[in-house]
């Protein structure tokens, strides 16, 4: 059996798409870890004149201006970075007020945004979940932040899952876990995240490209007709192809991934992996995780949704009459999650995508969104948060698409 | 060792239509080369491709020496070398790659493939090109490597469809003579419709019509019901048209004093000076599938 997988993985190496697609996977963790700093912007004023720095050392002045709110998320902070705000809209009415001097914002708004945006919204009014302006808050308000967090945890459920009590409870069991105080290093920003996340769904993408035509290029060939006169050429050579297909899988997505956190973590910085998740996305997220474990949670689902994807699309190979078919329905597979999703929206469009073995990766309908969202699904019973199907429901749905593989390719032509 | 094939029958449904690709076929195969002769479209290759075990009969049965191959399973398939007629290779593979990639499947050792796959380019004359891709082989060549596949379990039971497509006349005749030394004490099937492959080198004969065996022997058997059918002619070319219409014709050779000799199947009657010829297997086949 191992030198039957050596030697289809062999085949599978050989073949220059397969050289193209890799080089391609490798090429495209880089890049895609590099992007999001060439977002970042950086601007002041010098002798009357706006100057605006970009990239990585925008990131830097960024992460020295944001220095005071760094660390852990106090509330005597955010009532100190609240003061400096009602101070200055005392004077300018208004952020967007043009006399408002920019030099002034970088010294007294700007550095505390990150940790103000938050306190905000965990203000929101409980009826509509609007936002209260920066001049409705109290340094009282600030100062009991994290009371704040839990009433509107409670609030924001009740407006979200309005039908659901039991989603309602079930969230607020899950953020009773949420540890507090927050902390927040300054750098990391939800475009990383996002970035994290279109990259494993184009490494997937790639993969699946590999996995096409691992089985019905045989048929369109007609190789298929010797391997099948063979010793091994059935049940053994399509579990070999299998395991071959996984490990192509595994093998790309390892190197990518590390590759992708080490450049990104290294360019935003390793501290920021310390960021509280309620900071960088909503104050009431329901993980209790810091952007680390956030980075490999995200990393786990794109990790089974991959997996599943492939054991999908060697389901397909093994059905499909060619190579050109084969291909069509693995790409119509990996786009359909976003299609439905984004198109269908609403319960059913969700419960599709949770569905599909490429549900947790895509456009809108990726796990990092779902990470960050209060959406829950009935399941019988229950009312599951979607992360956790979109973790549960592919990894059950691998052996399901192997075990038809293998069948499908085994009773071919018969 | 016997093959048995037992009203071996496979229908297709094609649109609406119940199609018969084969339609019982009873046959014994024993050691010596067996010619499977038939027109494109006979359903040579459908026989040949049940007879491997890639495709099951609708009805009937496969047995090898007495049990059904789908009982044998893995027993069966240690025992048989096949190569379609259709041999899908792999471009980015070298000779080499390829043949070793083939007895992995066959479940040879490294060591036993290693010695096989040496002894065999050497046989087959693929020695300087083992390290070659396939895709940038000659059709010869390939077709050779097609060959080398299918001999490298050193099978007992060797099914080649259409193997001579492709080559030319030196290589057929390497090829035919390659066969011959191989099938002592195996059987060997060959499927063509290009009858000298197998006029001089076959035991055995079966012709294959509509997916039903019309004639089973050897070609001297074969042959003899021919016997009185054909004859040859010396015409004036003017005269070929019209007497094409009339006869079957089976060669047509131009004389240097411009004259042209026509062998041909009918009667003595159909031409006058017609000289009667000894039968061939090519009679036969023309006899059964005319061209006309």
């Amino acid at each position: 059996m191992w030198r039957l997988y050596r030697q289809e993985l062999k085949r599978i190496l050989c073949t220059r798409s397969t050289l193209l697609f890799l080089a391609a996977a490798l090429a495209l963790s880089v890049f895609m870890a590099w992007v999001p700093v060439t977002y970042e912007r950086y601007t002041y004023e010098e002798n009357g004149k706006e100057i605006t720095i970009e990239g990585a050392k925008a990131l830097a002045l960024t992460k020295q201006m944001e220095a005071p709110s760094a660390g852990e998320v106090t509330p005597q902070k955010l009532a100190e970075g609240l003061s400096y705000y009602h101070k200055n809209l005392e004077i300018y009415g208004d952020f967007y007020n043009e006399d408002f001097p920019l030099n002034l914002k970088v010294r007294e708004i700007y550095p505390w945004r990150p940790l103000l945006q938050r306190l905000r919204e965990a203000m929101a009014d409980p009826v509509n979940g609007l936002a209260l302006e920066y001049t409705e808050i109290s340094e009282e308000d600030a100062l009991a932040f994290y009371d704040h967090c839990r009433s509107h945890i409670a609030d924001l459920m009740r407006l979200e899952q309005r039908n659901n009590p039991q989603a309602q409870q079930t969230a607020i069991e899950m953020y009773e876990k949420v540890e507090t105080p927050f902390y927040y290093y300054p750098g990391y920003n939800t475009n990383m995240a996002e970035y994290e996340g279109l990259c494993l769904f184009l490494l997937m993408f790639l993969c699946v490209m590999i996995t096409a035509p691992l089985f019905c290029c045989e048929y369109q060939t007609g190789a298929d007709d010797i391997l099948r006169s063979t010793r091994h050429g059935r049940k053994r050579l399509a579990l070999v192809k299998i395991f071959a297909a996984l490990s192509i899988g595994i093998a790309v997505f390892i190197p990518c991934m590390i590759i992708f956190q080490l450049i990104s973590n290294s360019l935003f910085g390793w501290e920021c992996r310390q960021t509280s998740m309620q900071i960088l996305f909503s104050v009431v997220s329901l993980l209790d995780m810091n952007v680390g474990q956030m980075q490999n949670l995200v990393m786990l689902g794109g990790f089974v949704t991959l997996l599943s994807s492939i054991s999908c699309v060697l389901f397909l190979s093994a059905a499909c009459k060619n190579t050109t078919a084969a291909i069509g329905l693995a790409i119509a597979s990996a786009l359909l999650p976003s299609l439905f999703y984004m198109l269908i929206g609403g319960r059913l469009g969700s419960c599709l995508r949770v569905l599909l073995p490429s549900g947790g990766l895509g456009g809108s309908n990726a796990f990092l969104y779902a990470v960050t969202d209060f959406e829950f699904l009935k399941v019988g019973p229950f009312s599951v948060w979607t992360p956790w199907l979109l973790l549960i429901v592919p990894a059950l749905e691998i052996p399901v698409f192997l075990w038809l593989t293998v069948r499908t390719y085994c009773r071919r032509s018969l | 060792m016997e093959l048995t094939l037992e009203h071996v029958s496979k229908h297709f449904k094609d649109r609406k239509e119940n199609k018969k690709a084969v339609d019982d076929v009873s046959l014994q195969f024993q050691p010596g080369v067996w010619g499977l002769l038939g027109a494109n479209g006979s359903g040579k290759t459908t026989l040949m491709r049940m007879i491997c075990g890639i495709m099951k009969p609708t009805s009937g049965r496969i047995l090898y020496d007495g049990v059904e191959i789908d009982q044998l399973g893995d027993a069966y398939r240690d025992v048989i070398g096949y190569l379609p007629q259709e041999f899908g290779f792999y471009p980015e593979f070298t000779v080499q790659q390829y043949l070793e990639y083939i007895a992995a499947l066959k479940g040879l050792t490294d060591k036993q493939a290693g010695q096989k796959i040496d002894e065999l380019l050497t046989r087959l004359s693929l020695e300087d090109v083992r390290r070659k891709r396939i895709s940038k082989l000659s059709g010869g060549m390939k077709r050779r490597v097609g060959i080398g596949q299918a001999l490298l379990n050193d099978p007992e039971f060797l099914v080649l469809d259409e193997p001579t497509s492709g080559l030319d006349p030196g290589e057929r005749v390497r090829f035919r003579n390659l066969l011959s030394e191989f099938a002592h004490d195996r059987i060997v099937l060959i499927s063509t419709h290009i009858v000298s492959d197998i006029e001089y080198i076959a035991t055995r004969n079966a012709i294959m019509k509509n997916g039903a065996i019309l004639q089973v022997g050897s070609t001297q058997e074969l042959v003899v019901q021919m016997e009185g059918r054909v004859f040859e002619a010396s015409i004036d070319p003017r005269d070929l048209s019209r007497l094409e219409e009339k006869v079957q014709v089976v060669n047509v050779r131009n004389e240097a004093d411009g004259s042209v000799s026509l062998r041909y199947l009918g009667t003595p009657d159909d031409i006058p000076q017609a000289r009667p010829q000894d039968p061939r297997l090519e009679d036969l086949y023309l006899e059964l599938f005319p061209k006309r």
